[in-house]
Protein backbone atom coordinates (compact mmCIF):
# COMPACT_ATOMS: atom_id res chain seq x y z
CA UNK A 1 0.00 0.00 0.00
CA UNK A 2 2.82 2.38 0.99
CA UNK A 3 4.71 1.52 -2.22
CA UNK A 4 1.57 2.29 -4.24
CA UNK A 5 1.14 5.67 -2.54
CA UNK A 6 4.83 6.49 -3.01
CA UNK A 7 4.70 5.55 -6.69
CA UNK A 8 1.58 7.67 -7.14
CA UNK A 9 3.24 10.61 -5.36
CA UNK A 10 6.33 10.22 -7.54
CA UNK A 11 4.20 10.17 -10.65
CA UNK A 12 2.41 13.36 -9.64
CA UNK A 13 5.73 14.99 -8.72
CA UNK A 14 7.24 14.06 -12.12
CA UNK A 15 4.13 15.28 -13.92
CA UNK A 16 4.18 18.54 -11.99
CA UNK A 17 7.86 19.09 -12.72
CA UNK A 18 7.25 18.34 -16.38
CA UNK A 19 4.38 20.85 -16.58
CA UNK A 20 6.35 23.47 -14.64
CA UNK A 21 9.31 23.02 -16.93
CA UNK A 22 7.04 23.20 -19.95
CA UNK A 23 5.38 26.45 -18.91
CA UNK A 24 8.14 28.20 -16.95
CA UNK A 25 11.34 27.40 -18.83
CA UNK A 26 13.27 30.64 -19.57
CA UNK A 27 12.72 32.06 -23.04
CA UNK A 28 13.57 35.24 -24.97
CA UNK A 29 10.80 37.88 -25.24
CA UNK A 30 10.56 37.91 -29.04
CA UNK A 31 8.07 35.08 -29.62
CA UNK A 32 5.74 36.66 -27.06
CA UNK A 33 6.21 40.02 -28.76
CA UNK A 34 5.24 38.42 -32.06
CA UNK A 35 2.20 36.79 -30.41
CA UNK A 36 1.07 40.25 -29.26
CA UNK A 37 1.49 41.59 -32.80
CA UNK A 38 -0.46 38.64 -34.28
CA UNK A 39 -3.37 38.91 -31.81
CA UNK A 40 -3.80 42.70 -31.91
CA UNK A 41 -2.96 42.85 -35.61
CA UNK A 42 -5.71 40.37 -36.49
CA UNK A 43 -8.23 42.20 -34.29
CA UNK A 44 -7.31 45.54 -35.87
CA UNK A 45 -7.47 44.07 -39.37
CA UNK A 46 -10.92 42.61 -38.69
CA UNK A 47 -12.28 45.72 -37.03
CA UNK A 48 -11.37 48.06 -39.89
CA UNK A 49 -12.43 45.62 -42.61
CA UNK A 50 -16.10 45.42 -41.76
CA UNK A 51 -18.78 48.11 -41.71
CA UNK A 52 -20.12 46.91 -38.37
CA UNK A 53 -22.33 49.97 -37.99
CA UNK A 54 -24.48 48.70 -40.88
CA UNK A 55 -25.78 46.00 -38.56
CA UNK A 56 -27.98 48.69 -37.06
CA UNK A 57 -29.94 48.60 -40.34
CA UNK A 58 -31.24 45.13 -39.57
CA UNK A 59 -34.23 44.72 -37.24
CA UNK A 60 -33.22 43.96 -33.66
CA UNK A 61 -35.55 40.96 -33.70
CA UNK A 62 -33.45 39.49 -36.49
CA UNK A 63 -29.98 40.03 -35.07
CA UNK A 64 -30.77 39.13 -31.51
CA UNK A 65 -31.66 42.47 -29.89
CA UNK A 66 -28.34 43.08 -28.14
CA UNK A 67 -28.39 44.96 -24.88
CA UNK A 68 -26.06 45.54 -22.00
CA UNK A 69 -28.02 45.53 -18.77
CA UNK A 70 -31.01 47.01 -20.57
CA UNK A 71 -29.10 49.32 -22.94
CA UNK A 72 -29.70 48.36 -26.55
CA UNK A 73 -26.53 49.40 -28.31
CA UNK A 74 -27.46 48.22 -31.79
CA UNK A 75 -27.63 51.73 -33.19
CA UNK A 76 -25.39 53.13 -35.90
CA UNK A 77 -23.79 55.58 -33.45
CA UNK A 78 -23.09 53.02 -30.73
CA UNK A 79 -21.68 50.45 -33.15
CA UNK A 80 -19.47 53.06 -34.81
CA UNK A 81 -18.16 54.17 -31.39
CA UNK A 82 -17.48 50.57 -30.40
CA UNK A 83 -15.62 49.95 -33.67
CA UNK A 84 -13.47 53.05 -33.16
CA UNK A 85 -12.70 52.05 -29.55
CA UNK A 86 -11.76 48.55 -30.73
CA UNK A 87 -9.53 49.87 -33.50
CA UNK A 88 -7.75 52.35 -31.21
CA UNK A 89 -7.20 49.74 -28.49
CA UNK A 90 -5.94 47.18 -31.02
CA UNK A 91 -3.54 49.76 -32.51
CA UNK A 92 -2.17 50.52 -29.05
CA UNK A 93 -1.73 46.82 -28.34
CA UNK A 94 -0.13 46.24 -31.73
CA UNK A 95 2.36 49.02 -31.15
CA UNK A 96 3.05 47.80 -27.65
CA UNK A 97 1.85 50.71 -25.56
CA UNK A 98 -0.58 50.32 -22.62
CA UNK A 99 -0.87 46.71 -23.74
CA UNK A 100 -2.77 45.39 -20.74
CA UNK A 101 -5.41 48.11 -20.86
CA UNK A 102 -5.67 47.64 -24.64
CA UNK A 103 -6.23 43.89 -24.16
CA UNK A 104 -9.00 44.44 -21.58
CA UNK A 105 -10.71 47.04 -23.81
CA UNK A 106 -10.58 44.80 -26.90
CA UNK A 107 -11.99 41.91 -24.88
CA UNK A 108 -14.94 44.00 -23.67
CA UNK A 109 -15.82 45.23 -27.17
CA UNK A 110 -15.52 41.72 -28.60
CA UNK A 111 -17.95 40.49 -25.95
CA UNK A 112 -20.41 43.20 -26.94
CA UNK A 113 -20.04 42.44 -30.65
CA UNK A 114 -20.42 38.75 -30.05
CA UNK A 115 -23.77 39.35 -28.39
CA UNK A 116 -25.10 40.48 -31.74
CA UNK A 117 -26.07 37.22 -33.28
CA UNK A 118 -24.45 37.94 -36.60
CA UNK A 119 -21.36 35.82 -36.58
CA UNK A 120 -19.25 38.94 -36.49
CA UNK A 121 -16.32 37.32 -34.88
CA UNK A 122 -17.01 33.89 -36.17
CA UNK A 123 -14.26 31.55 -34.97
CA UNK A 124 -12.74 34.54 -33.23
CA UNK A 125 -13.16 33.30 -29.66
CA UNK A 126 -9.70 31.81 -29.62
CA UNK A 127 -8.18 35.21 -30.33
CA UNK A 128 -10.37 36.77 -27.65
CA UNK A 129 -9.20 34.22 -25.09
CA UNK A 130 -5.57 35.16 -25.81
CA UNK A 131 -6.41 38.69 -24.70
CA UNK A 132 -6.97 37.29 -21.20
CA UNK A 133 -3.35 36.13 -21.22
CA UNK A 134 -2.04 39.39 -22.68
CA UNK A 135 -3.82 41.26 -19.87
CA UNK A 136 -1.31 39.74 -17.46
CA UNK A 137 1.73 39.00 -19.62
CA UNK A 138 4.83 41.11 -20.25
CA UNK A 139 4.22 41.00 -23.98
CA UNK A 140 5.57 44.48 -24.71
CA UNK A 141 9.16 43.81 -23.62
CA UNK A 142 10.20 43.18 -27.23
CA UNK A 143 9.13 44.29 -30.71
CA UNK A 144 7.26 47.23 -29.18
CA UNK A 145 7.28 50.99 -28.77
CA UNK A 146 7.94 50.49 -25.07
CA UNK A 147 11.10 48.48 -25.73
CA UNK A 148 12.31 51.15 -28.17
CA UNK A 149 11.62 54.11 -25.91
CA UNK A 150 12.41 52.69 -22.48
CA UNK A 151 16.04 52.94 -21.35
CA UNK A 152 15.48 49.88 -19.14
CA UNK A 153 16.56 46.69 -20.93
CA UNK A 154 14.38 43.61 -20.35
CA UNK A 155 15.93 40.36 -19.18
CA UNK A 156 17.34 38.45 -22.17
CA UNK A 157 15.51 35.33 -21.00
CA UNK A 158 12.77 34.81 -18.43
CA UNK A 159 9.99 32.37 -17.56
CA UNK A 160 7.64 35.35 -17.89
CA UNK A 161 8.01 35.14 -21.68
CA UNK A 162 7.33 31.43 -21.87
CA UNK A 163 4.03 30.78 -20.06
CA UNK A 164 1.76 32.93 -22.27
CA UNK A 165 3.20 31.36 -25.43
CA UNK A 166 2.78 27.85 -24.08
CA UNK A 167 -0.78 28.67 -22.97
CA UNK A 168 -1.57 29.97 -26.46
CA UNK A 169 -0.21 26.76 -27.99
CA UNK A 170 -2.08 24.49 -25.58
CA UNK A 171 -5.35 26.42 -26.04
CA UNK A 172 -5.03 26.17 -29.83
CA UNK A 173 -4.37 22.43 -29.68
CA UNK A 174 -7.32 22.00 -27.32
CA UNK A 175 -9.61 23.68 -29.84
CA UNK A 176 -8.54 21.23 -32.54
CA UNK A 177 -8.81 18.30 -30.14
CA UNK A 178 -12.29 19.31 -28.98
CA UNK A 179 -13.58 19.68 -32.53
CA UNK A 180 -12.17 16.24 -33.37
CA UNK A 181 -13.85 14.73 -30.31
CA UNK A 182 -17.18 16.39 -31.18
CA UNK A 183 -17.01 14.79 -34.61
CA UNK A 184 -16.36 11.39 -33.09
CA UNK A 185 -19.12 11.78 -30.49
CA UNK A 186 -21.77 13.17 -32.80
CA UNK A 187 -21.03 11.25 -35.98
CA UNK A 188 -19.18 8.17 -34.85
CA UNK A 189 -17.86 6.11 -37.71
CA UNK A 190 -20.23 7.73 -40.18
CA UNK A 191 -17.90 10.77 -40.18
CA UNK A 192 -15.52 8.73 -42.33
CA UNK A 193 -18.16 8.10 -45.01
CA UNK A 194 -17.73 10.03 -48.22
CA UNK A 195 -21.36 11.16 -47.93
CA UNK A 196 -20.60 13.32 -44.90
CA UNK A 197 -18.37 15.85 -46.64
CA UNK A 198 -20.34 15.52 -49.87
CA UNK A 199 -23.56 16.40 -48.00
CA UNK A 200 -22.03 19.51 -46.46
CA UNK A 201 -20.66 20.56 -49.82
CA UNK A 202 -24.19 20.32 -51.28
CA UNK A 203 -25.39 22.45 -48.36
CA UNK A 204 -22.76 25.06 -49.19
CA UNK A 205 -23.81 25.06 -52.80
CA UNK A 206 -27.16 26.24 -51.50
CA UNK A 207 -26.09 28.72 -48.81
CA UNK A 208 -23.27 30.27 -50.85
CA UNK A 209 -24.93 29.60 -54.19
CA UNK A 210 -21.50 28.72 -55.38
CA UNK A 211 -19.86 25.88 -57.17
CA UNK A 212 -16.18 25.32 -56.56
CA UNK A 213 -13.98 23.31 -58.85
CA UNK A 214 -12.28 21.67 -55.85
CA UNK A 215 -15.61 21.08 -54.12
CA UNK A 216 -17.00 19.39 -57.21
CA UNK A 217 -14.08 16.96 -56.93
CA UNK A 218 -15.54 15.80 -53.61
CA UNK A 219 -18.76 14.84 -55.39
CA UNK A 220 -16.96 13.28 -58.31
CA UNK A 221 -14.51 11.16 -56.29
CA UNK A 222 -16.08 9.68 -53.12
CA UNK A 223 -12.70 8.23 -52.10
CA UNK A 224 -11.25 11.74 -52.00
CA UNK A 225 -14.11 12.88 -49.74
CA UNK A 226 -13.59 9.91 -47.40
CA UNK A 227 -9.81 10.43 -47.27
CA UNK A 228 -10.26 14.15 -46.57
CA UNK A 229 -12.70 13.46 -43.71
CA UNK A 230 -10.36 10.85 -42.24
CA UNK A 231 -7.32 13.12 -42.54
CA UNK A 232 -9.17 15.97 -40.81
CA UNK A 233 -10.13 13.67 -37.94
CA UNK A 234 -6.58 12.31 -37.56
CA UNK A 235 -5.11 15.81 -37.56
CA UNK A 236 -7.63 17.25 -35.12
CA UNK A 237 -7.42 14.43 -32.63
CA UNK A 238 -3.72 13.72 -33.16
CA UNK A 239 -2.19 17.19 -33.00
CA UNK A 240 -2.55 17.23 -29.20
CA UNK A 241 0.47 14.87 -29.25
CA UNK A 242 2.62 17.96 -29.84
CA UNK A 243 2.29 18.54 -26.09
CA UNK A 244 4.09 15.27 -25.43
CA UNK A 245 6.70 15.50 -28.16
CA UNK A 246 7.62 18.96 -29.38
CA UNK A 247 9.21 17.64 -32.58
CA UNK A 248 5.80 16.54 -33.83
CA UNK A 249 4.98 20.19 -34.49
CA UNK A 250 7.09 19.92 -37.65
CA UNK A 251 4.62 17.30 -38.87
CA UNK A 252 1.30 18.57 -37.53
CA UNK A 253 1.58 22.35 -37.92
CA UNK A 254 2.25 22.28 -41.71
CA UNK A 255 -0.46 19.62 -42.02
CA UNK A 256 -2.94 21.87 -40.19
CA UNK A 257 -2.01 24.73 -42.53
CA UNK A 258 -2.76 22.44 -45.47
CA UNK A 259 -6.05 21.30 -43.87
CA UNK A 260 -7.30 24.89 -43.53
CA UNK A 261 -6.28 25.63 -47.12
CA UNK A 262 -8.17 22.58 -48.41
CA UNK A 263 -11.28 23.44 -46.31
CA UNK A 264 -11.18 26.94 -47.79
CA UNK A 265 -10.79 25.73 -51.36
CA UNK A 266 -13.48 23.04 -51.17
CA UNK A 267 -16.11 24.26 -48.70
CA UNK A 268 -15.31 27.98 -48.93
CA UNK A 269 -14.82 28.32 -45.17
CA UNK A 270 -11.73 30.34 -44.25
CA UNK A 271 -10.30 30.21 -40.74
CA UNK A 272 -7.83 33.00 -41.51
CA UNK A 273 -6.62 33.60 -37.97
CA UNK A 274 -5.41 30.03 -37.61
CA UNK A 275 -2.89 30.55 -40.42
CA UNK A 276 -1.25 33.18 -38.22
CA UNK A 277 -1.79 31.57 -34.81
CA UNK A 278 -0.08 28.39 -36.01
CA UNK A 279 3.08 30.45 -36.61
CA UNK A 280 3.35 30.84 -32.84
CA UNK A 281 4.27 27.17 -32.50
CA UNK A 282 7.77 28.05 -33.69
CA UNK A 283 10.57 29.85 -31.86
CA UNK A 284 11.07 33.39 -33.13
CA UNK A 285 14.06 34.25 -30.93
CA UNK A 286 16.10 34.94 -34.08
CA UNK A 287 14.12 38.19 -34.39
CA UNK A 288 16.23 39.40 -31.46
CA UNK A 289 19.53 38.58 -33.17
CA UNK A 290 18.28 40.13 -36.42
CA UNK A 291 17.58 43.31 -34.46
CA UNK A 292 21.08 43.35 -33.03
CA UNK A 293 22.62 42.98 -36.48
CA UNK A 294 20.47 45.81 -37.80
CA UNK A 295 17.76 43.96 -39.70
CA UNK A 296 14.92 45.50 -37.71
CA UNK B 1 -26.62 38.87 -23.11
CA UNK B 2 -26.81 39.73 -19.40
CA UNK B 3 -25.33 36.31 -18.68
CA UNK B 4 -22.46 36.91 -21.12
CA UNK B 5 -21.75 40.36 -19.67
CA UNK B 6 -21.77 38.95 -16.15
CA UNK B 7 -19.39 36.18 -17.18
CA UNK B 8 -17.12 38.75 -18.85
CA UNK B 9 -17.09 40.94 -15.73
CA UNK B 10 -16.37 37.96 -13.50
CA UNK B 11 -13.55 36.71 -15.71
CA UNK B 12 -11.90 40.12 -16.04
CA UNK B 13 -12.20 40.82 -12.32
CA UNK B 14 -10.68 37.42 -11.50
CA UNK B 15 -7.79 37.99 -13.89
CA UNK B 16 -7.07 41.44 -12.44
CA UNK B 17 -7.29 40.19 -8.85
CA UNK B 18 -4.96 37.28 -9.60
CA UNK B 19 -2.56 39.57 -11.47
CA UNK B 20 -2.49 42.27 -8.82
CA UNK B 21 -2.74 40.31 -5.56
CA UNK B 22 0.61 40.95 -3.89
CA UNK B 23 0.28 38.46 -1.06
CA UNK B 24 1.40 35.48 -3.09
CA UNK B 25 4.37 35.14 -5.39
CA UNK B 26 4.09 36.13 -9.06
CA UNK B 27 4.76 32.57 -10.17
CA UNK B 28 2.00 31.16 -7.99
CA UNK B 29 -0.38 33.81 -9.32
CA UNK B 30 0.50 32.90 -12.90
CA UNK B 31 -0.17 29.26 -12.01
CA UNK B 32 -3.61 30.25 -10.71
CA UNK B 33 -4.29 32.31 -13.81
CA UNK B 34 -3.36 29.43 -16.10
CA UNK B 35 -5.58 27.07 -14.14
CA UNK B 36 -8.50 29.50 -14.47
CA UNK B 37 -7.73 30.02 -18.19
CA UNK B 38 -7.78 26.32 -19.00
CA UNK B 39 -10.81 25.72 -16.79
CA UNK B 40 -12.62 28.35 -18.82
CA UNK B 41 -11.62 26.60 -22.02
CA UNK B 42 -12.45 23.11 -20.87
CA UNK B 43 -15.64 23.64 -18.85
CA UNK B 44 -17.95 24.05 -21.88
CA UNK B 45 -16.30 21.03 -23.48
CA UNK B 46 -16.77 18.93 -20.35
CA UNK B 47 -20.41 20.01 -20.09
CA UNK B 48 -21.01 19.15 -23.72
CA UNK B 49 -19.43 15.71 -23.33
CA UNK B 50 -21.50 15.16 -20.18
CA UNK B 51 -24.57 16.24 -22.10
CA UNK B 52 -23.76 13.71 -24.81
CA UNK B 53 -23.26 10.75 -22.48
CA UNK B 54 -25.65 11.52 -19.65
CA UNK B 55 -28.24 13.55 -21.54
CA UNK B 56 -28.10 16.17 -18.79
CA UNK B 57 -29.52 18.91 -21.04
CA UNK B 58 -27.40 21.86 -19.98
CA UNK B 59 -28.39 24.72 -22.27
CA UNK B 60 -25.90 27.23 -20.91
CA UNK B 61 -22.77 25.88 -22.57
CA UNK B 62 -24.03 27.28 -25.84
CA UNK B 63 -23.65 30.82 -24.55
CA UNK B 64 -20.38 30.30 -22.72
CA UNK B 65 -17.50 32.40 -23.93
CA UNK B 66 -14.39 30.63 -25.23
CA UNK B 67 -16.48 27.66 -26.27
CA UNK B 68 -14.84 25.69 -29.05
CA UNK B 69 -17.18 24.01 -31.44
CA UNK B 70 -16.97 22.12 -34.64
CA UNK B 71 -18.69 23.84 -37.52
CA UNK B 72 -19.72 20.48 -38.92
CA UNK B 73 -19.44 17.51 -36.66
CA UNK B 74 -22.44 15.53 -37.85
CA UNK B 75 -23.33 14.06 -41.22
CA UNK B 76 -25.42 16.46 -43.29
CA UNK B 77 -29.17 15.80 -42.80
CA UNK B 78 -31.04 14.02 -45.57
CA UNK B 79 -33.32 16.98 -46.17
CA UNK B 80 -33.00 20.69 -45.55
CA UNK B 81 -35.51 23.44 -44.90
CA UNK B 82 -34.25 26.86 -45.87
CA UNK B 83 -35.63 30.30 -46.65
CA UNK B 84 -35.09 32.09 -49.91
CA UNK B 85 -35.70 35.78 -50.60
CA UNK B 86 -36.18 37.16 -54.10
CA UNK B 87 -36.83 40.60 -55.56
CA UNK B 88 -40.02 41.17 -57.53
CA UNK B 89 -40.15 43.68 -60.39
CA UNK B 90 -43.08 45.69 -61.74
CA UNK B 91 -44.15 42.94 -64.16
CA UNK B 92 -44.12 40.31 -61.43
CA UNK B 93 -40.89 38.59 -62.45
CA UNK B 94 -38.63 37.31 -59.66
CA UNK B 95 -34.88 37.95 -59.41
CA UNK B 96 -32.31 36.51 -57.00
CA UNK B 97 -30.80 38.73 -54.31
CA UNK B 98 -27.02 38.82 -54.15
CA UNK B 99 -25.80 37.52 -50.78
CA UNK B 100 -23.55 40.57 -50.50
CA UNK B 101 -26.64 42.66 -49.81
CA UNK B 102 -26.71 41.06 -46.34
CA UNK B 103 -23.24 42.24 -45.38
CA UNK B 104 -21.72 42.53 -42.86
CA UNK B 105 -23.71 39.39 -41.98
CA UNK B 106 -22.13 36.31 -43.52
CA UNK B 107 -24.30 34.10 -45.79
CA UNK B 108 -24.62 31.26 -43.29
CA UNK B 109 -26.06 33.63 -40.67
CA UNK B 110 -28.12 35.48 -43.25
CA UNK B 111 -29.73 32.18 -44.22
CA UNK B 112 -30.29 31.22 -40.61
CA UNK B 113 -31.78 34.59 -39.73
CA UNK B 114 -34.06 34.58 -42.75
CA UNK B 115 -35.25 31.11 -41.76
CA UNK B 116 -35.76 32.38 -38.20
CA UNK B 117 -37.91 35.20 -39.57
CA UNK B 118 -40.43 32.65 -40.91
CA UNK B 119 -41.54 31.90 -37.36
CA UNK B 120 -41.83 35.56 -36.31
CA UNK B 121 -44.86 37.86 -36.20
CA UNK B 122 -46.21 39.37 -39.48
CA UNK B 123 -45.03 42.85 -38.34
CA UNK B 124 -41.53 41.57 -37.75
CA UNK B 125 -41.53 39.80 -41.12
CA UNK B 126 -42.55 43.01 -42.86
CA UNK B 127 -39.71 44.81 -41.09
CA UNK B 128 -37.19 42.19 -42.27
CA UNK B 129 -38.46 42.24 -45.85
CA UNK B 130 -38.56 46.05 -45.95
CA UNK B 131 -34.94 46.24 -44.74
CA UNK B 132 -33.86 43.65 -47.29
CA UNK B 133 -35.71 45.55 -50.00
CA UNK B 134 -34.13 48.90 -49.09
CA UNK B 135 -30.63 47.46 -48.96
CA UNK B 136 -31.18 45.65 -52.27
CA UNK B 137 -32.28 48.89 -53.95
CA UNK B 138 -29.16 50.68 -52.65
CA UNK B 139 -27.03 47.78 -53.91
CA UNK B 140 -28.70 47.89 -57.34
CA UNK B 141 -28.20 51.66 -57.53
CA UNK B 142 -24.51 51.18 -56.64
CA UNK B 143 -24.26 48.60 -59.39
CA UNK B 144 -25.91 50.89 -61.92
CA UNK B 145 -23.63 53.83 -61.14
CA UNK B 146 -20.35 51.95 -60.59
CA UNK B 147 -20.89 49.14 -63.09
CA UNK B 148 -20.64 46.46 -60.41
CA UNK B 149 -21.61 45.74 -56.83
CA UNK B 150 -18.81 44.33 -54.68
CA UNK B 151 -20.80 44.34 -51.47
CA UNK B 152 -20.96 46.79 -48.62
CA UNK B 153 -17.89 45.28 -47.12
CA UNK B 154 -14.95 46.62 -49.06
CA UNK B 155 -15.35 50.16 -47.87
CA UNK B 156 -12.02 50.94 -46.28
CA UNK B 157 -9.26 48.51 -47.17
CA UNK B 158 -10.62 47.37 -50.50
CA UNK B 159 -9.09 44.10 -51.62
CA UNK B 160 -6.87 44.09 -48.52
CA UNK B 161 -9.88 43.62 -46.22
CA UNK B 162 -9.81 40.74 -43.77
CA UNK B 163 -10.83 37.62 -45.72
CA UNK B 164 -14.42 36.72 -45.05
CA UNK B 165 -15.13 33.56 -43.12
CA UNK B 166 -17.27 32.56 -46.06
CA UNK B 167 -17.13 34.40 -49.34
CA UNK B 168 -20.61 34.82 -50.73
CA UNK B 169 -20.99 34.29 -54.43
CA UNK B 170 -21.41 37.32 -56.64
CA UNK B 171 -24.85 36.31 -57.93
CA UNK B 172 -25.28 39.56 -59.80
CA UNK B 173 -21.88 39.14 -61.38
CA UNK B 174 -23.07 36.03 -63.15
CA UNK B 175 -25.41 35.57 -66.05
CA UNK B 176 -28.65 36.21 -64.18
CA UNK B 177 -31.14 38.82 -65.23
CA UNK B 178 -30.63 41.77 -62.91
CA UNK B 179 -33.51 44.22 -62.50
CA UNK B 180 -33.14 47.99 -62.57
CA UNK B 181 -33.37 49.62 -59.15
CA UNK B 182 -36.48 51.61 -60.04
CA UNK B 183 -38.24 48.55 -61.48
CA UNK B 184 -38.23 46.46 -58.30
CA UNK B 185 -41.38 46.74 -56.25
CA UNK B 186 -41.04 44.20 -53.47
CA UNK B 187 -39.56 41.14 -51.85
CA UNK B 188 -40.94 37.63 -51.56
CA UNK B 189 -39.66 35.16 -49.00
CA UNK B 190 -40.15 31.46 -49.67
CA UNK B 191 -39.83 28.39 -47.48
CA UNK B 192 -37.69 26.01 -49.47
CA UNK B 193 -37.12 22.31 -48.92
CA UNK B 194 -34.68 20.02 -50.67
CA UNK B 195 -33.42 16.53 -50.37
CA UNK B 196 -29.71 15.71 -50.41
CA UNK B 197 -29.96 12.80 -52.82
CA UNK B 198 -32.43 14.58 -55.09
CA UNK B 199 -30.32 17.71 -55.27
CA UNK B 200 -27.27 15.68 -56.14
CA UNK B 201 -29.05 14.31 -59.18
CA UNK B 202 -30.75 17.54 -60.18
CA UNK B 203 -30.07 20.85 -58.36
CA UNK B 204 -33.29 22.35 -59.71
CA UNK B 205 -35.42 19.85 -57.76
CA UNK B 206 -36.78 21.46 -54.61
CA UNK B 207 -40.10 22.49 -53.04
CA UNK B 208 -40.92 26.19 -52.68
CA UNK B 209 -43.82 27.73 -50.74
CA UNK B 210 -44.45 31.48 -50.32
CA UNK B 211 -44.04 32.42 -46.63
CA UNK B 212 -44.53 36.19 -46.76
CA UNK B 213 -44.04 39.12 -49.07
CA UNK B 214 -43.47 42.85 -48.93
CA UNK B 215 -44.69 45.35 -51.50
CA UNK B 216 -43.37 48.88 -51.53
Amino acid sequence: MNTYVETKTDLFRTLRHRIEDDFFRPMTPHTLGLARIVVFGLILWKSVSRPWFQLADWPASLIGGPNLFGWNYASTGSLTCLTVVLAVAATLGLAGGLTRIAAATCLLVLFLFNAIDGGLYDSGWLLASFLLLLMCARSDDALSLKSLLSPKRPAPESWEYRWPIRAIQVATLLVYFQTGVFKLLQSGLSWFDAETLQGWYLFHQWTDSHYFAWGELLLEYPTLAAVSATAAMILECGCIAILLCDRLKWLFVPALFAMHAVIGLTLNIWFTEYFFILLLFFDWSWLGSAKKTGFS
Amino acid sequence: MVLTTTIFTAITATVIVIDRCGRISRRARVGLLLSAFFALQLLPFALQVADHFCDVRIPTFNVMPFRAYSLYSTPAPESFTEAEAVLVDDVGAEHPIDFRVWEPLIPRYANRLLLHSLSQSPESQQHVAATLFEKSVVALQTRESAGQFDGFNEYLLGQFSYPKHQTPASLWGRSVEIPLSDAVVGVRVYRVGWNKQQRRLDPSQYSRVLAYEYVR
